[in-house]
C-alpha cells in the first residue's frame, strides 16, 4: 500500500471521531485535578518551611536556652534556618513562574532535564553534604552538651532514617534524569538509512 | 485573560480539535483507563497553554505540540503506576467510544503506529496529518534534514508492513 493511500485510511477518522467528550466531567476533572497538584507542592513546601523552623527551634530551646550552647549548635541552626529560607525562595518562585509553552518539544525536554541534573545535583549534595555535616555538628553538640546518651542514639538512628530516604530520593531523581536522556537522545539522533 | 474568555476558548479548541487529540490519546494510551487519564492530562495542560498562545504559530500546530509532549511526558510517568491504574476501573469516564462503525484498516495503522518508539510515534501522527518539514521542525525542535532522514525510515516501515498485511487479506 502505497503511503498516500495509508493518509486517506488515517484521515478517515476527522469526520467521524473515535470518542464522545463528556464534557461536564471533563470540566469538573480539570479543576479538581488543577486543584490537586497545587495543593500537593504546596503542602510539601510547608512540610519543609516549618520542619527547619522546627530544628532550629528545637536547638534554640533545649540547647541555647537550656545551657548556652556552643559553636555546634549556632552552626545547626544556621543550617536548617537555610532549609526554611531555601524552601521558601522555591516557593516564591513556583509561584511566580509561568509555564512556557512556546518552546518546541526538544526545547521542553531540555528544559525538563536541566531541571532533573539540577535536582540530581541537589539530592546528591543533600545526601552526600549537607545531612551528614548536619547531624556530625549536631551530634558532637549533643555529645559536648552532657546530655543523657539516648539524646544521642535517638539522634544518630534519625540520621540513618534520613540518610535512608535521602538516597531512595537522589535515586528518583537519576532514574528520571536518565529516562529523559534516553528521550533526547532518540529525538535527536540522526537514524542510519 | 480571565475565566470565562479561557473557557470559551478551551471549549472552542477541545470541539474544534478534538479529532487531533484523540489521535494522540489512542496512539499512546491503549486501556479506556489510560485513554481517560492521558485525555484529562491533556486537557488540562491546554487550557494551561491557552494564556501563553500568542497565535504565532497555527492552533494545530500548538494543540499537537502540547498533546505530544504530555503524552511522552505521561507515558514516561505511567510505567511506574500502572498496577495501581487498574483500581479506577469503575471510574466514571470522560470518554466513550462514539457508534460510528469501525475501520479495520485505521485499526491495523493504530496498531502499527503503537509498536514504534515513542519518538517515532510523535512524528508518524505528524506525517499522516500532512504537517510541513517546517512545522514538524518547528513542534519537535529538530532540524529539518534530521525530520527528513526519520520519515524515509518511517514511510518505509509502514509502506513495508501494509504490503505484508495485504498478503495476508486486510
Amino acid at each position: 500500500m502505497e503511503f498516500e493511500k495509508l493518509q486517506k485510511i488515517w484521515d478517515s477518522q476527522n469526520n467521524k471521531p473515535m470518542y464522545v467528550i463528556r464534557e461536564e466531567a471533563l470540566h469538573q476533572k480539570i479543576l479538581a485535578k488543577g486543584q490537586k497538584a497545587g495543593r500537593t507542592a504546596n503542602i510539601t513546601e510547608w512540610i519543609l518551611i516549618f520542619s527547619g523552623l522546627l530544628a532550629a527551634g528545637i536547638i534554640v530551646v533545649f540547647d541555647l536556652m537550656d545551657d548556652g550552647g556552643n559553636a555546634f549548635s549556632y552552626i545547626g541552626i544556621f543550617l536548617f534556618s537555610l532549609i526554611t529560607v531555601y524552601s521558601g525562595m522555591n516557593r516564591f518562585l513556583r509561584k511566580k513562574r509561568k509555564i512556557d509553552f512556546e518552546r518546541s518539544i526538544l526545547g521542553d525536554l531540555e528544559h525538563a532535564l536541566s531541571i532533573a541534573q539540577y535536582q540530581v545535583s541537589l539530592s546528591k549534595g543533600m545526601f552526600y553534604g549537607f545531612w551528614p555535616a548536619t547531624f556530625a555538628l549536631s551530634l558532637l553538640s549533643l555529645i559536648l552538651s552532657d546530655k543523657p546518651i539516648w539524646y544521642s542514639i535517638v539522634f544518630g538512628l534519625l540520621f540513618v532514617g534520613v540518610s535512608y530516604i535521602s538516597r531512595w530520593e537522589h535515586r528518583c531523581y537519576v532514574r528520571r534524569r536518565d529516562e529523559l536522556k534516553v528521550l533526547k537522545k532518540k529525538l535527536t539522533e540522526e537514524p542510519q538509512l | 485573560m480571565d475565566n470565562k474568555k479561557q473557557l470559551d476558548i478551551f471549549d472552542l479548541w477541545i470541539n474544534e480539535f478534538k479529532p487531533l487529540l484523540f489521535k494522540v490519546v489512542r496512539a499512546y494510551a491503549f486501556t479506556s483507563n489510560d485513554q481517560d487519564d492521558l485525555f484529562q492530562e491533556i486537557s488540562i495542560q491546554i487550557w494551561r497553554s491557552i494564556p501563553n498562545f500568542k497565535e504565532k504559530s497555527k492552533v494545530s500546530t500548538w494543540l499537537y505540540r502540547v498533546a505530544l509532549n504530555v503524552a511522552l511526558n505521561w507515558k514516561r510517568k505511567h510505567k511506574k503506576h500502572e498496577e495501581g491504574r487498574q483500581s479506577l476501573q469503575h471510574v466514571e469516564h470522560i470518554l466513550e467510544h462514539s457508534e460510528e462503525e469501525i475501520d479495520e484498516r485505521l485499526d491495523w495503522l493504530y496498531h502499527e503506529i503503537t509498536k514504534l518508539d515513542k519518538i517515532d510515534r510523535s512524528i508518524t501522527l505528524l506525517i499522516l496529518d500532512g504537517f510541513s518539514y517546517k512545522e514538524m521542525a518547528e513542534i519537535l525542535g529538530i532540524s529539518e534534514s534530521n525530520i527528513g532522514v526519520k520519515i524515509h525510515r518511517i514511510k518505509k516501515y509502514l509502506t513495508e508492513q501494509s504490503q505484508k498485511t495485504e498478503h495476508h487479506g486486510i
